[in-house]
């Protein structure tokens, strides 16, 4: 009931949670909203939008409507299993950063630092080149393993620059002002 | 200089990984498909070639692992990545070398012209604020930089290349030209730019405009703005000298950073355009299963991502006096 509360106080996360239960509810029932099975190849090829097929069909003659309704489910699973996990170990890692202090502190940090700075896009189109029909488990790994970096980083940090009444903000290396300096900016005044 | 060198001394730890991590990933990789690979172009190359792939990718089980690691290094350093499976018998180094003329070109001279447009857009807007170009532009932009570039690359192939048929939109030049310095071929390549660089820049400019300008608004209200006012100077002296000098530092660090992830930020606009660029290049490499290519390609786009990090962080070293003092 808390959590219903804080949601629907603020507009914006209003906005957001019927936008993610618009998505739940395309996962749990696709059935509901694709007459169409996505795999069926019942019609005639390249065809364009309209009221019979929203998407249009594929060059195979699937309709793409029921592949993008059927597809959200294998999306949520690997967005929030991805999330998940990278999550957890962000804050493993992050917290341990900050709670142990002084060596490992500096050691878990370059670590983050490290991972932060190698390019994530290209080390997926690799590592998903080596891994022929990867599932949705492997997806979730391969974006987990990548992407826990960013999180962690800002678990060890303390939450704005603000915070200490100066108008400019401690100068911080390129690396970590690479994908955190939105964030950042936000609280710049 | 403690700072710089902190950072030299981050670059080198982080290209120690990044090249470690590129010798693990074949040999980390269930049932290592590489040695498939390799097996089956045994009977095509021979002698040398064939040495630098099973280094490469850990085929020649005679050596233990550390050999391999320590020959491996040996390579790399030495700029000996191998043969290309799929331009076969082009090495690998002289594949990427055409590629990365081409992103250069079309990436690099689009995120420099999205810089210094954009930038001096922010300048503007936030000199004059609540202005005509203020009240416009941040809007405009705020939504271009939110769509897709790969998005508005498709959207132009349909509009101008296959509705209207103004402009070319597949390749880098066109295939019955030969490549010179010839004004019919310089022309042709122009031509098969503008789409994908339009796109580029449609969609990377706005976030040069929105951090300049807040950047550019938030020095405004410093003291010393206000004391260089107080001192009568000219305004344009106060404009770039006084706020966008001090203003342009955080964006100074964001586009010796871009210009690393010109290597690799185009991959998807080259792959919509067909554009014979590095990006292009490395999924072409997957789709043939070219592991060669492809890890050099991996090596090489990390490769100038760090040296743009460190780049931005020697620019800032030399732009901020407050770094030089921290730490």
């Amino acid at each position: 009931m808390r959590f219903l509360k804080a949601v629907t106080r603020s507009g914006k996360a209003t906005a957001g949670a019927i936008l993610l239960a618009v998505f739940v509810v395309l996962a749990l029932f696709p059935g509901l909203f694709a007459k169409d099975s996505p795999t069926a190849e019942a019609y005639d090829r390249n065809l364009g939008a309209s009221a019979q097929h929203l998407f249009g069909t594929t060059g195979l003659g699937q309709d793409t409507f029921a592949q993008a309704v059927y597809g959200t489910r294998q999306v949520m699973e690997i967005a929030f299993g991805a999330g998940l996990a990278s999550t957890i170990i962000a804050a493993a890692i992050g917290v341990a950063a900050a709670y142990l202090g002084g060596f490992w502190d500096g050691a878990l940090n370059l670590f983050t630092d490290v991972v932060l700075v190698i390019p994530l896009f290209p080390l997926l189109i690799v590592i998903a080149a080596y891994v022929h029909n990867s599932g949705t488990l492997v997806l979730i790994a391969v974006l987990t393993f990548t992407g826990w970096s960013y999180t962690a980083r800002s678990f060890g940090r303390r939450p704005c620059h603000c915070a200490t009444g100066t108008s400019w903000p401690r100068r911080r290396s390129a690396a970590s002002e690479r994908r955190t300096s939105s964030s950042s900016r936000s609280c710049r005044r | 200089m403690r700072f710089v060198l902190r950072r030299a001394g981050f670059f080198l730890l982080t290209l120690w990984a990044a090249v470690t991590l590129n010798f693990f990933l074949p040999r980390m990789m269930p049932g290592n498909p590489a040695v498939a690979m390799v097996a089956k172009f045994r009977g095509r190359i021979s002698g040398q070639e064939l040495t630098a792939l099973e280094t490469i990718f850990g085929v020649n089980s005679g050596q233990s692992l550390p050999a391999q690691y320590v020959h491996y290094l040996g390579d790399i350093a030495r700029g000996n990545f191998g043969t290309s499976l799929f331009f076969f018998p082009s090495s690998v180094s002289s594949v990427v070398r055409t590629a990365i003329f081409w992103t250069l070109g079309l990436v690099g001279v689009t995120t420099i012209l999205a810089f210094i447009l954009g930038t001096g857009v922010g300048i503007i807007a936030a000199w004059r604020r609540g202005g005509l170009v203020d009240s416009i532009a941040p809007p405009v932009l705020v939504i271009t930089s939110a769509i897709p570039y790969f998005w508005v690359g498709m959207m132009f192939i349909l509009i101008f290349g296959l509705k209207l048929q103004w402009l070319p939109w597949s390749g880098g030049f066109n295939l019955t030209d030969t490549p010179s310095w010839s004004g019919s071929y310089i022309v042709d390549v122009l031509e098969h730019a503008i789409l994908p660089a339009t796109a580029l820049l449609i969609t990377t400019v706005g976030t040069w405009t929105l951090t300049m300008r807040n950047n550019m608004v938030t020095t405004l209200a410093e003291d010393y703005v206000r004391m260089a006012r107080a001192k009568g100077l000219r305004s344009s002296r106060i404009m770039f000298d006084y706020a966008a000098r001090n203003a342009i530092l955080p964006n100074l660090t964001g586009f010796a950073m871009s210009l690393g992830f010109v290597v690799s930020g185009a991959i998807l606009i080259e792959y919509v355009f067909n554009y014979p660029g590095v990006g292009y290049m490395l999924l072409q490499a997957v789709e043939n299963e070219d592991y060669p290519l492809m890890q050099a390609l991996f090596l090489l786009i990390t490769v100038a991502v760090l040296v743009a990090i460190l780049l931005a962080d020697i620019a800032t070293a030399i732009f901020d006096p407050r770094t030089r003092s921290a730490r």
